[in-house]
């Protein structure tokens, strides 16, 4: 059990003038479901980049199990973009073998057996897949791995509710006590029951940090309802 | 390094193994007009002269595919979506521009061999083809005689050439990656911005290529007769030394570029 999985101390970006994120001081242990709320453009898409080393912190820094992103990091992190990574020629099963070849702790049978379960075969193309299709291979491969840290960013944004069910069964079904599930969402009603934390980010800034159920405690309400009155228009 | 070399092989030549077969079955069917007469005259020539166009585009294709494929496996597999895959995976940013130089390598010398074998295809017999690719390994008993009396190091000038070949070339396709790397560090006109750094890059190295050979001018003094006389005497070592001078040459400049690169890649990569 790690309590300092992931230590974001004064993690900041800015693109040119625009502050996508200001001074985000965060620390989240293992064995986490942590969702990472806000409207579009708070900055959650660029907190998830950061971790991963996509985009480079203007100030502060990022830590996970202790080290600043790169190959250690990549090897005990999976992480889920918010937009297609695949490439076209690849037939499914040929991308479930490139996740096996990279990642020592990729499950090649889960994977298949995760596929079989959404209906879908490993010899299509990817091209040949749907917009909604392609995400569930993403999120296969990301979950069929038996990471640390799981980072992701819109993971049910884009696919049909029966499919939503399937994949947060999933991610619980992935949690134990050494690993840590960030979600980034705005579909938190969905979620909901399956966070442990919460944390809400405002305009590149986080404003809250704390457990789904403190919360509900000292405010009475659901995190959906909560949302929906800090992020008001 | 071997599975990224694998997937990036794969990621190049399902899209050009066909093309090359396409490229050497039209040249094949090219050979057979010009061989056959009344092939040629079939619908006043038009079928021969379509063949012959189709030929035309797909040399300019193959060309223009090769180069294309080389900035595109750089940007589309670094810069763009398939980044967030490549850039997440447990390797060193070095690992990515290695494989992607090699495979970009080999694929701009297929492209060449290809089109070498095409005009065999087109301009030789069978017979000539197999003469002309075993001259290179028959030459005559005099030629080898005179090779090893005159210029006994030959292989190791041989060796210094096809390492000449490699180091220019990966040269230029480095320089392509340094300017889109820089590129990518923009938050807009990305595109715009690698062409103008692929001309400040150019115009910086040769500008300094020419202020150093004008200080080197300034203070260069001449040979004495002496040093003239040994380096007649001593030709081998003159070649291999400018040989050497070359490789070095290009060596930095290829060094800059890679060096360039991969800190932008390590440094300041921005994938947004």
């Amino acid at each position: 059990m790690n309590e300092k999985l992931l230590v974001c101390s004064g993690l900041t970006k800015l693109f040119g003038t625009k502050q996508a994120l200001t001074g985000v001081d965060l620390t989240v242990g293992s064995g986490k479901i942590v969702g990472l709320l806000g409207p579009n453009g708070s900055g959650k898409t660029t907190f998830l980049k950061l971790i991963n080393g996509l985009i480079q912190p203007t100030g502060g820094s990022v830590l996970i199990d202790g080290q600043a992103p790169g190959v250690y990091t990549h090897s005990i992190t999976s992480y889920l973009p918010d937009r297609m990574f695949l490439n076209d020629w690849m037939k499914v099963i040929d991308l479930i073998r490139f996740f096996d070849d990279f990642y020592s702790d990729f499950d090649f049978p889960k994977a298949m057996d995760m596929l079989q379960s959404l209906g879908l075969s490993s010899s299509e193309r990817l091209k040949t897949l749907s917009k909604g299709t392609k995400e569930k291979v993403q999120l296969i491969v990301t979950m069929a791995r038996k990471a640390k840290l799981y980072l992701l960013d819109e993971p049910i944004g884009g696919v049909d509710p029966a499919a939503r069910d399937y994949i947060l069964n999933t991610i619980l079904t992935n949690y134990s006590e050494d690993s840590t599930v960030i979600i980034s969402t705005h579909l938190i009603a969905d979620i909901e029951r399956v966070l442990d934390e919460i944390v809400f980010l405002k305009n590149g800034e986080m404003t809250l940090y704390d457990t789904v159920d403190n919360i509900r405690e000292r405010e009475g309400k659901s995190v959906d309802q909560l949302f929906r009155e800090v992020f008001a228009c | 390094m071997r599975k990224l070399l694998k997937y990036e092989f794969k990621s190049v030549f399902y899209l050009l193994l066909p093309l090359y077969a396409c490229f050497m079955v039209v040249s094949v069917a090219c050979r057979l007009f010009m061989n056959i007469e009344f092939l040629q005259d079939i619908f006043n020539g038009v079928p021969f002269f379509f063949l012959g166009m189709v030929y035309f585009g797909l040399f300019v294709g193959m060309i223009a595919i090769s180069l294309m494929l080389v900035i595109q496996r750089f940007h589309k597999g670094l810069l763009s979506e398939e980044g967030y895959l490549m850039f997440t995976l447990p390797v060193k940013p070095w690992q990515l521009i290695v494989s992607k130089g090699i495979v970009a390598t080999v694929m701009v010398l297929a492209g060449g061999a290809v089109i070498v074998l095409s005009l065999m295809v087109l301009t030789m017999t069978f017979r000539e083809s197999w003469e002309f690719i075993s001259s290179f390994f028959h030459i005559e008993k005099e030629a080898w005689e005179w090779m090893w009396q005159n210029f006994p190091t030959w292989p190791l000038l041989l060796a210094e050439g096809i390492l000449f070949l490699l180091v220019y070339l990966w040269k230029h396709i480095c320089h392509t990656y340094s300017a889109m790397a820089f590129g990518q560090a923009s938050n807009k006109n990305r595109t715009v911005l690698s062409v103008v750094i692929y001309g400040a890059e150019w115009l910086g190295i040769t500008m300094f290529w020419l202020m150093l050979g004008s200080i080197l001018n300034r203070v260069s003094f001449q040979l004495p007769s002496s040093m003239d006389m040994w380096f007649n005497r001593h030709y081998q070592i003159t070649i291999h030394g400018l040989m050497w001078f070359l490789l070095l040459w290009q060596g930095l400049e290829l060094a800059f570029y890679y060096v360039t690169t991969h800190w932008m890649l390590s440094k300041h990569l921005n994938l947004q």
